[in-house]
């Protein structure tokens, strides 16, 4: 059985003790950060999907708790939620993508500033694994706020920088959310300007809800 | 050191040179060092008043007195008032002097729904004013002579409110809410007034002047609930024949019920037996449509969960509450519901009756309750 951690014994998410539950898994199973029901609603999807030819990888379901969970994130600023996103999958990550350079999808500076960090730059971070930050956003444009028409526009708003560490390099290209895929199709636009190695994809969660960007 | 809008010390982390609290997180980010400004918004001085089709009860009178005494003297005070009795109209004095001293008045509820139509009533009552109301989803127009808000939409305004009245004080999410409760008391800058039927001194932790009004503007009694058990099968037997009843004399039944899914249940069992119902919850679309049908007695009987228990008056109401011995029927909710019945002066009376299968503790102590308001 494992040791309890007595610092840090609250869920992230809830706000309650992480091992409140009474079931079996409390006493075998160490668990960091969320609780087990609220780490139950973080729903595992074993999909893998080709864009342009290039692997995706997909991590979880995008339900209503991972669309409050990444508002809490990126529109309500909390740093601290940082590393649930990474959590579970964080050693399949590290083992499988021995030796790759992350690229964190870009947001826009101004945006960061008031944030004070940058939120798919600091879920990368959680992995502890060599990060390139050359792609940038050339003006202030929310994909999110866009028509589902009007999405491809960002493929002129994504540019690229100091490429030339990339070349001959294994490249993992990580994004939060898929919705139409054109932010994930921009970068790796900029990206086929450099000669790398190998580029696999991976989405945190994937959005199929097209009627709600209607 | 602690958080400057919901003065806890709990849960402050600090992460990548940032220091800020997770406690009110849900209200965005606030930095510990971080200035919480004040809306600044243009100071009226006028003379506001206010216009009723009815005159208030002495009692009524007596209360917005000792209200405005309270007020210009800083003092906090909670209203104790029996549902029906007129809690909203007996602040309208306080309000008037406010307005006329150039103060930020503030009416705050925890409920959108209940929000929308104070501000409804207050537009017809207070027209010489500005009146905006907020909630989520519904922002844009933040400043106004009155501003009603929903409690969760306070946070925006700290240290803006010389005058916060804050309505059902003792309904969900508010009730027992701490950060709320924090977020509320920083918004004011001068005096709250808590309206509530339920709420207790204890319930309050601020100090503040204990205000009772037992007896309802029309001088009758609450309606005291009946108790009717019966095994499970034949609740909604006795249910229908008491809901056909009713129809017969032309009276407005509604049916409250613990869960959404039991109200699409009983739903489909009174169509089955020829009564034209419908239903309202939390997700229903066009609340507002079946709200207005079911007034003009389109509809036999509207189903209902607790999201009807406070803040809504009909006319010639009876009130069914089937499985009341169920968990989310605690006091203060079986209270309420009772206190829908007999609101109007030309319909004082009518029926509340509990149909369960046995006999809870809330149910007990709201009988208790009702019986001991009537006897003060």
């Amino acid at each position: 059985m494992h040791q309890r951690n007595q610092e840090n014994e609250c869920c992230l998410v809830c706000k309650q003790d992480i091992y409140r539950d009474t079931c079996i898994r409390t006493l075998f199973l160490k668990q960091e950060k969320i609780c087990f029901s609220c780490s139950d609603k973080l729903i595992d999807v074993f999909i893998k999907q080709k864009i342009e030819e290039i692997e995706v990888r997909y991590l979880y379901l995008y339900n209503d708790f991972f669309r409050k969970l990444l508002y809490q994130y990126k529109g309500l600023y909390d740093i601290a939620l940082k590393d649930l996103f990474l959590l579970k999958h964080q050693k399949y990550i590290r083992k499988k993508y021995k030796g790759y350079t992350i690229v964190p999808t870009p947001s826009f500076d101004l945006e960061n500033k008031t944030r004070g960090f940058s939120p798919v730059e600091e879920i990368v971070r959680t992995l502890k694994m060599p990060i390139f930050l050359g792609l940038y956003k050339k003006k202030a444009y929310k994909q999110a706020l866009q028509s589902y028409s009007k999405r491809k526009e960002i493929l002129n708003i994504i540019g690229i920088q100091q490429q030339e560490q990339l070349n001959n390099k294994k490249i993992l290209l990580i994004d939060d959310v898929m919705t139409s895929g054109y932010t994930i199709k921009a970068c790796i636009m900029q990206l086929q300007t450099v000669k790398y190695q190998d580029l696999k994809i991976i989405i945190i969660a994937k959005n199929n809800r097209k009627e709600n960007y209607k | 050191m602690k958080c400057k809008r919901c003065q806890s010390s709990d849960r402050l982390v600090f992460i990548k040179g940032i220091y800020y609290c997770r406690n009110c997180i849900d209200f965005k980010r606030v930095l510990v060092n971080e200035e919480l400004t004040a809306v600044s918004y243009r100071h009226t001085h006028f003379q506001a008043n206010y216009y009723l089709d009815y005159d208030l009860s002495s009692a009524q009178i007596q209360i917005a007195n000792q209200l405005l005494t309270n007020y210009t003297f800083h003092k906090n005070s909670i209203v104790q008032a029996v549902c029906g009795s007129g809690k909203t109209e007996i602040v309208y004095k306080t309000i008037c002097h406010a307005l006329s001293k150039g103060h930020h008045v503030c009416f705050a509820l925890p409920r959108r729904e209940i929000a929308i139509e104070i501000h409804q009533r207050l537009e017809q009552q207070f027209r010489d004013c500005s009146i905006t109301v907020v909630y989520g989803g519904n922002t844009s127009q933040l400043e106004a002579d009155i501003v009603v808000c929903t409690t969760h939409q306070l946070y925006r305004y700290h240290q803006s409110f010389n005058l916060l009245i804050i309505d059902e004080v003792d309904a969900f999410p508010f009730y027992g809410n701490q950060v709320l409760f924090e977020i509320a008391k920083q918004s004011c800058c001068g005096n709250l007034i808590f309206l509530s039927a339920t709420m207790t001194k204890q319930d309050i932790a601020i100090e503040a002047e204990l205000i009772t009004l037992f007896r309802r503007y029309h001088n009758h009694d609450l309606p005291v609930p009946k108790i009717k058990l019966l095994p499970k099968v034949f609740l909604y037997f006795a249910c229908i024949y008491r809901i056909k009843q009713y129809r017969k004399r032309n009276e407005l039944v509604l049916v409250f019920v613990p869960t959404i899914h039991d109200c699409e249940v009983i739903h489909q069992i009174f169509h089955r037996w020829k009564l034209s119902s419908s239903y309202i919850h939390s997700k229903t679309k066009d609340k507002e449509v079946i709200l207005s049908a079911f007034r003009e007695g389109l509809i036999d009987v509207l189903i209902t969960t607790t999201l009807l228990e406070r803040g809504v008056t009909f006319a010639n109401l009876q009130v069914i509450v089937l499985y009341s011995n169920h968990i989310v029927f605690n006091k203060a909710t079986l209270i309420q519901i009772a206190g829908r019945v007999g609101r109007k002066i030309e319909y004082p009376k009518g029926d509340v009756i509990f149909y369960a299968q046995k006999i809870s503790k809330a149910m007990k102590q709201c009988i208790k309750e009702i019986k001991k308001m009537n006897a003060a």
